[in-house]
C-alpha cells in the first residue's frame, strides 16, 4: 500500500469496509515508519466523518449498570495482570528468536485430527461452547485442530481450531492470558508457504473466539494454522516466528 | 487520554459519560441487538483503557477514535453471524434505536440539529452513493458485500464510497484536521 492508495481508500478503512487482508495491509502501512504524505491527516478527516455521521443516529442512553460492568472488566484485567507479573520471574526468557522458516515450522508441527465428539469427550465443557461452535461441532467433517507449541509463548496461550473443509468454515477458540501491552496475538492461515492474516486473538475474561474469514478458507484447504505475536493491531506479514502451529490433514 | 493512559479511571469515566451514549447508539444501529451492543460498548471502553497510550491525536479526535473502534468491533461481531441472515434484515436506512433514559431538552435540541445536518447532507448525495453509505456505514457491510447486494462491480462500489465520503466531508465542513478531541 502506498500513501496515494491509503489516502484514496482511507474512508473505507476508517469505516471498516475493507476486507480483513486489505485492512491489515492498510494498518501496516499506517504504522510503517514512512515517510508518509498526508496519511495521518487523511485518516483524521475520515475518522471525524465516521463520528459526525453517527449524529444521524437516534440517541441512546446506556443503562445505569453498564459502567459498573466496564469497571468489573477493568478489575478482572488488573487481577490477571497482577497474577502474570507475580509469575513472570518463573517464566524465563519471553522473547523468541527462532529463525526457522515458515514452511519448516509447518512441516515440523505434528498433525492432530480429532472429530467433534472427541472435543466433547476431551475436556471442553459444553456450557462454555456457544451456538456457532456447537453447530460447527455437529457438522459432519469438522476437524478439531489443537495448535501445538513451536517456541516460547509470550504469555500462556492455548488455542484450538474447529475447521470444516466442506463448509469452508473455521473457528478459533483460545484461552489463556492477554498478549503483552502493545502487542496482539495474530492468527495466520498458511497456504503454499504464504501466510495470510486471519485475525487477532484478543482475550477477554481469559477467552478469545475468532471466526476465520470464509474468503480465506474458500481459496483452498490451508496447510497450517499458526499464531504469532505482533504489534498491536496486527501485521500484514508475520514479524515474529509462530509459537503455536498446527498443520491441516489432507 | 493521557490521564486514561496513566490509569486514571475517573478520566475514563468522563470519556464514558461523554461518548458512551454515542458508542451504544452506533453499536445498536449496527447490531440491532441491545445485549450485544452493550457488550461492544464494554469491550470498547476496556480497549480504550488498555490502549489509551496508542491514541494519536494527529489521526483524529477521541470521539472518532472510539466510534471507529465501535464500528470495527461491531463488524467483528457481525462476522460471526451468517452474511445471508444479515442481508435479510437490511433496513433501508437508519434502524430505530430505543433510548433507556430521557435526554434533557437542550440535549434533545442539539441532537435534533445534528441529526438534521447529517440528514440534509445525505440527501444531497446521488441515490447510488447514498445507498453504498447506507449499506456500509449503517448496515456494516464490507465493500465486497455491498457489491454482492447491489450487483455492481467492486470497483464501482469503491469509487462510490470514495466520492460519497468526499462529498459528505465537504457538505459537513470536515477538513483534514478534523474537529479536535
Amino acid at each position: 500500500v502506498t500513501c496515494d492508495e491509503f489516502r484514496e481508500s482511507v474512508d473505507a478503512y476508517a469505516m471498516s469496509l475493507l476486507e480483513p487482508e486489505e485492512r491489515a495491509a492498510f494498518h501496516a502501512h499506517l504504522n510503517s515508519p514512512g515517510p508518509h504524505t498526508g496519511c495521518d491527516a487523511a485518516l483524521a478527516r475520515a475518522t471525524e466523518l465516521v463520528a459526525v455521521l453517527s449524529d444521524s443516529l437516534p440517541p441512546a442512553h446506556p443503562p445505569k449498570d453498564l459502567w459498573s460492568k466496564i469497571e468489573s472488566k477493568i478489575e478482572a484485567q488488573a487481577q490477571v495482570q497482577a497474577k502474570a507479573q507475580r509469575e513472570e520471574p518463573k517464566a524465563g526468557p519471553r522473547r523468541t528468536r527462532s529463525v526457522v522458516p515458515w514452511i519448516l515450522t509447518a512441516l515440523a508441527a505434528g498433525v492432530a485430527l480429532f472429530l467433534g465428539f472427541m472435543l466433547r469427550q476431551q475436556g471442553v465443557r459444553m456450557g462454555e461452547v456457544n451456538n456457532e461452535e456447537r453447530a460447527l461441532l455437529a457438522a459432519p467433517g469438522t476437524q478439531l485442530l489443537e495448535l501445538q507449541s513451536s517456541g516460547p509463548s509470550p504469555t500462556p496461550l492455548h488455542a484450538r481450531v474447529l475447521y470444516n473443509r466442506q463448509l469452508g468454515r473455521g473457528l478459533v477458540v483460545a484461552s489463556g492470558e492477554q498478549a503483552p501491552a502493545g502487542k496482539d496475538f495474530e492468527l495466520w492461515v498458511i497456504r503454499g508457504g504464504t501466510p495470510f492474516p486471519a485475525g487477532l486473538l484478543r482475550l477477554e475474561g481469559g477467552v478469545a473466539r475468532l471466526v476465520v474469514d470464509p474468503l480465506l478458507l474458500r481459496g483452498g484447504t490451508p496447510d497450517v494454522f499458526a499464531v504469532t505475536l505482533e504489534p498491536a493491531g496486527g501485521s500484514s506479514r508475520p514479524s515474529t516466528a509462530p509459537f503455536l502451529v498446527q498443520s491441516v490433514s489432507g | 487520554m493521557k490521564r486514561v493512559a496513566s490509569s486514571d479511571r475517573q478520566a475514563l469515566r468522563l470519556l464514558y459519560d461523554r461518548y458512551g451514549g454515542q458508542a451504544l447508539s452506533m453499536a445498536q444501529a449496527m447490531l440491532r441487538n441491545q445485549g450485544e451492543a452493550e457488550e461492544i460498548v464494554q469491550d470498547v471502553f476496556l480497549e480504550a483503557w488498555k490502549r489509551a497510550a496508542e491514541y494519536d491525536p494527529r489521526r483524529g479526535s477521541v470521539r472518532g477514535w472510539l466510534l471507529v473502534l465501535v464500528r470495527s468491533r461491531s463488524i467483528d461481531r457481525l462476522r460471526t453471524h451468517e452474511v445471508a441472515a444479515r442481508l435479510t434484515q437490511l433496513n433501508p436506512f437508519h434502524p430505530a434505536v430505543r433510548s433507556a433514559e430521557v435526554a434533557t431538552p437542550l440535549e434533545l435540541v442539539e441532537q435534533k440539529q445534528a441529526r438534521e445536518r447529517v440528514r440534509l447532507a445525505l440527501e444531497q448525495l446521488p441515490a447510488e452513493q447514498r445507498r453504498v453509505v447506507s449499506l456500509g456505514y449503517f448496515d456494516g457491510l464490507s465493500q465486497s458485500e455491498i457489491a454482492n447486494v447491489t450487483g455492481d462491480p467492486l470497483g464501482t462500489v469503491k469509487t462510490r464510497v470514495r466520492l460519497a465520503m468526499a462529498k459528505l466531508s465537504e457538505l459537513l465542513g470536515i477538513g483534514a484536521k478534523g474537529e479536535g478531541p
